[in-house]
């Protein structure tokens, strides 16, 4: 897309984007994402390169994602336990029948 | 002849001030010194029951034989805490006196010199000061200041006297006046009130009185931020209403529907009253597809009646309906019993592509209701049997328009077979991301005929290909001739004699929990420290408060039924054949169990898992309790069971609570991590973080399964592993009939990614295509 317009997109959404461009070696745009609480730098060529969605999911940084296993009888969302539930999900010791496998290794916070 | 008069020189009895006689109580008095004490910071209840011994000491001395009257207790009270040093004391007990004095005086008519004194002061300041107060009124106007609206209230909901009330009332109304407060609500100046009934000693008028609310701030709370104390609500404007709703219910179901020591004992934590914001429904319920078929959607106060379906996308849609119809009337799981064996009537004939399409419809029908109450799924538990249980065997099938058909289910088998084999095709492939199915959970029953049909070894390998790949899978083993219909987290009702009679009408197999009481075992063993006939004792104890809730919930219920088709409940009163939707002599009352594991730690050092005498204590106290709910259910005529408590909050709360309460002794065994990441081990179970190995697990666990009737489930936790199908079910197999365990699980983990839509197994923080480095982004 063009640099411009990315832009505006950005200048459009303040509660969800803050971003300044920049110069020196390598011009382009560096964007602080609100919500996952992260930076990004986009070159102006990667920019023209990729589409708008494309460029934005980039802000996420693969956070964008759910966590699913049984709480107690049944299977929910893990970012909607409380934190004891999240406590025992950390400590839980998984096992694939076979012999007994490691911890998780994911944050649950 | 009076006894009293001839006996030694005590004070047995008292004249109250309408010249009765009543049995002397050295508490009470030890309860209105306390309370003089409490007023000025007191807070030693031994103190005051030192005191009130003295008093009785001293009276026994002055009165021996007679009968003092009220008054002249009251006057050696005074006296009696002036001479022992407490002045201050005194001083409060005096001035509690005098404003109940007051009080009785104007009851009386006679009212003393102050209060007319107050009463034309106040009423002079209305004349001079035209007041020009205005209310903003919960009703949603702004009205004129009028003080006789206080009195009317009063006297309607607090049953005070008249008089009474208008004194209140007057002298709110000077205290508003005096603090020149800008803008008046309804609930401030009851609150006002409140403040005053307290300081005349009206506790009584005040409890009635109260205002139940929640504040501005939780109120923003809720509205803009998640709920975290249950999993299955989504965070929306529907999810918030029935926070909102919860929470005033809560406070309601506290104050009016138990008394105050059963609300206490929950407050406290030692009991926990499961779901409180839905006080006025039943707990959970197991229906019968039967019900539908015969009789149709006739729903009392409904806008349209449905016959019944002729059509299995008819019947479907009636279930699904239904469901959530009774979701609005209970508050958690809506089970179904052998949903595959009674559609099968409706199956005859059809393709497999059919099947399959009917199938998906039912799983999505049920997953996607996510727009129901609340935002909430609706908990939905479908029992599936391979064979035809032995109970519907010979029955007479419904077919459709809700006619017999003349054969019998066991004529079925071979279309309820493909209906169980087309629903787990389903649950294999997943959603539309490939990811599990939340709800409905499939409960497959393993009785001892599964094995009869040599073709049960394929279907077993499909249910246990689901079980590895997505979790779905529920194995609920009904050995030897027990039988049962499964829902919730694990509950199950196990058929009873009468139950297996009514299976020749099967629409009548409707059974329902009416609550869920949960017991703080660590708790019990932190109070008997170590003392093992106190540990038992306490159990009893702590048993005896929650049959006592179970019993005020009930009462509460029946009252509302009674109400009948007028009422709240009207749907569960409906009675299409002969009796009530809600089967209240067969409704269950579920005493759960939580924190096992610490509890045997604390009292022997050992968990369950380390010591076979930590063990054997664990499996004495709940035989000791299961015992002890065969006897209450005999003493109250009530089924009381006991049940694997889900515990998704409670687990959270007693660890919490007894952190507070029991700091050094909860710090020795409470599980997870501190501060506040803390928790106690679910139910019965062992240690989660322990390398125990699934089958060893599995058998220890199920030790404790026949003794919990209600319901017992053992985790394996699977995590990103995914065991081969065929090992898997060996492990079925080896369960079913090497073990007691009655049901188990396996639970794999998965992350889903929102951004590329890739699914994958185990918990990740970060999806790792997503989060893969491309050319000329760069990011922290």
């Amino acid at each position: 897309m063009e640099r411009q317009e990315f832009i505006e997109y950005l200048s459009q959404h303040p509660a969800l984007y803050a971003f300044e461009e920049k110069g020196g070696e390598e011009r382009g745009i560096m964007v602080t994402d609100n919500v996952y609480n992260t930076t990004t730098f986009f070159a102006d060529r990667a920019i023209k390169e990729h589409a708008l969605s494309f460029l934005l999911k980039r802000t996420h940084h693969g956070k964008n994602v759910e966590q699913i296993t049984r709480v107690t009888g049944y299977f929910s969302k893990v970012n909607a336990w409380n934190k004891g539930k999240k406590a025992e999900l950390k400590d839980r010791f998984r096992s694939d029948l076979e012999g007994i496998q490691k911890k998780v290794s994911a944050t649950v916070e | 002849m009076k006894a009293k008069e001839t006996m030694d020189n005590c004070v047995y009895f008292v004249k109250k001030r309408d010249g009765t006689e009543v049995p002397f109580e050295k508490s009470k008095i030890a309860q209105a010194i306390f309370k003089a004490a409490q007023s000025i910071g007191g807070q030693d209840k031994y103190l005051a029951e030192d005191l009130a011994e003295a008093v009785t000491l001293y009276l026994n001395k002055e009165f021996a034989g007679k009968v003092p009257t009220v008054e002249e207790i009251q006057d050696i009270v005074e006296s009696v805490l002036m001479k022992t040093g407490h002045a201050k004391t005194a001083k409060a007990y005096i001035l509690y006196r005098e404003k109940r004095t007051r009080i009785r005086k104007l009851r009386q008519g006679v009212p003393s010199e102050d209060i007319v004194e107050e009463l034309t002061e106040i009423s002079s300041i209305k004349e001079s000061t035209d007041l020009s107060l205005f209310v903003r009124t919960s009703g949603e106007n702004i009205l004129s200041w009028e003080r006789e609206k206080i009195v009317d209230s009063l006297v309607k909901e607090s049953e005070l006297d008249l008089k009474v009330a208008q004194l209140i009332a007057l002298e709110v109304e000077k205290e508003i006046l005096s603090s020149k407060v800008k803008n008046l609500t309804a609930p401030l100046i009851r609150e006002l009130v409140n403040a005053k009934l307290i300081e005349h000693g009206l506790e009584t008028a005040r409890r009635k009185y109260t205002r139940l609310g929640i504040p501005a701030y939780d109120v923003r709370q809720i509205i803009l931020f998640p709920n975290k104390e249950n999993a299955n609500i989504p965070h929306n404007p529907e999810a918030t209403n029935l926070t909102l709703a919860e929470q005033i219910k809560k406070e309601f179901a506290l104050l009016e529907v138990f008394s105050p020591e059963v609300s206490d004992a929950h407050l406290r934590g030692d009991i926990h009253l499961h779901d409180l914001g839905f006080v006025d429904r039943p707990y959970c319920c197991g229906q019968s597809l039967e019900y539908v078929k015969k009789f149709g959607l006739h729903l009392p106060n409904a806008l349209s009646i449905a016959k019944p379906a002729k059509h299995p996308e008819t019947l479907l849609a009636h279930m699904v309906k239904f469901s959530a119809a009774l979701q609005g009337h209970f508050n958690g799981a809506i089970g179904w019993d052998a949903v595959n064996v009674f559609f099968a009537p409706f199956l005859v004939g059809i393709s497999d592509r059919e099947m399959k399409q009917l199938a998906q419809m039912l799983i999505y029908e049920y997953s996607q209701q996510a727009v129901a109450r609340g935002g909430q799924a609706i908990f939905s538990d479908i029992n599936l049997y391979w064979e035809v249980p032995d109970h519907f065997l010979k029955v007479s099938a419904i077919g459709p328009g809700g006619i017999e058909t003349g054969k019998t289910y066991g004529e079925y088998r071979n279309e309820a077979q493909r209906f169980a084999t087309a629903l787990f095709e389903v649950y294999l492939d997943g959603d539309g991301m490939g990811r599990p199915f939340f709800f409905p959970k499939p409960l497959l029953h393993i009785t001892n005929r599964f094995f009869e049909d040599p073709r049960y070894e394929g279907f077993l390998e499909l249910a246990s290909l689901v079980a590895a790949e997505k979790g779905n899978t529920y194995f609920v083993f009904d050995r030897d001739n027990t039988a049962r219909v499964s829902e919730c987290c694990r509950l199950s009702f196990k058929l009873e004699a009468s139950d297996l009679e009514d299976a020749k009408s099967p629409w009548k197999m409707r059974f329902s929990a009416l609550q869920n009481v949960t017991l703080n075992l660590p708790r019990i063993a932190y109070l008997a420290d170590h003392d093992n006939a106190k540990l038992f004792e306490l159990l009893d104890k702590f048993l005896a408060i929650s049959v006592q809730a179970h019993s005020e919930k009930r009462k509460f219920i029946e009252q509302i039924l009674d109400s009948g088709f007028h009422g709240p409940l009207a749907l569960l009163t409906m009675n299409l054949d002969g009796e009530q939707y809600l089967r209240m002599h067969r409704v269950t009352h579920l005493i759960g169990l939580l924190g096992l594991n610490e509890m045997v730690q604390y009292h022997t050092g050992h968990q369950l898992h380390e010591s076979e005498d930590a063990f054997k204590l664990g499996l004495k106290v709940i035989a000791h309790l299961k015992l002890a709910c065969d006897k209450a259910a005999e003493e109250k005529g009530l089924k009381f069971v006991l049940e694997q408590t889900p515990a998704e909050s409670t687990a959270y709360r007693f660890a919490r609570l007894d952190l507070q309460q029991y700091p050094k002794e909860t710090n020795s065994v409470v599980k997870g991590d501190f501060p506040d990441m803390v928790y106690y081990t679910n139910s019965t179970y062992l240690n989660v973080s322990e390398g125990i190995s699934p089958v060893e697990r599995v058998r220890k666990e199920g030790i404790f399964h026949p003794l919990i009737e209600a319901g017992a489930l053992t985790h394996v936790w699977l995590g990103e592993s995914r065991p081969d199908e065929r090992s898997l079910t060996n492990f079925v197999q080896k369960v079913f009939s090497l073990t007691k365990n009655a049901q188990i699980a396996f639970s794999p983990e998965f992350t889903s990614c929102l951004d590329c839509g890739k699914v994958y197994r185990g918990l990740h923080d970060v999806c790792p295509v997503c989060s893969r480095a491309v050319s000329g982004i760069t990011g922290k």
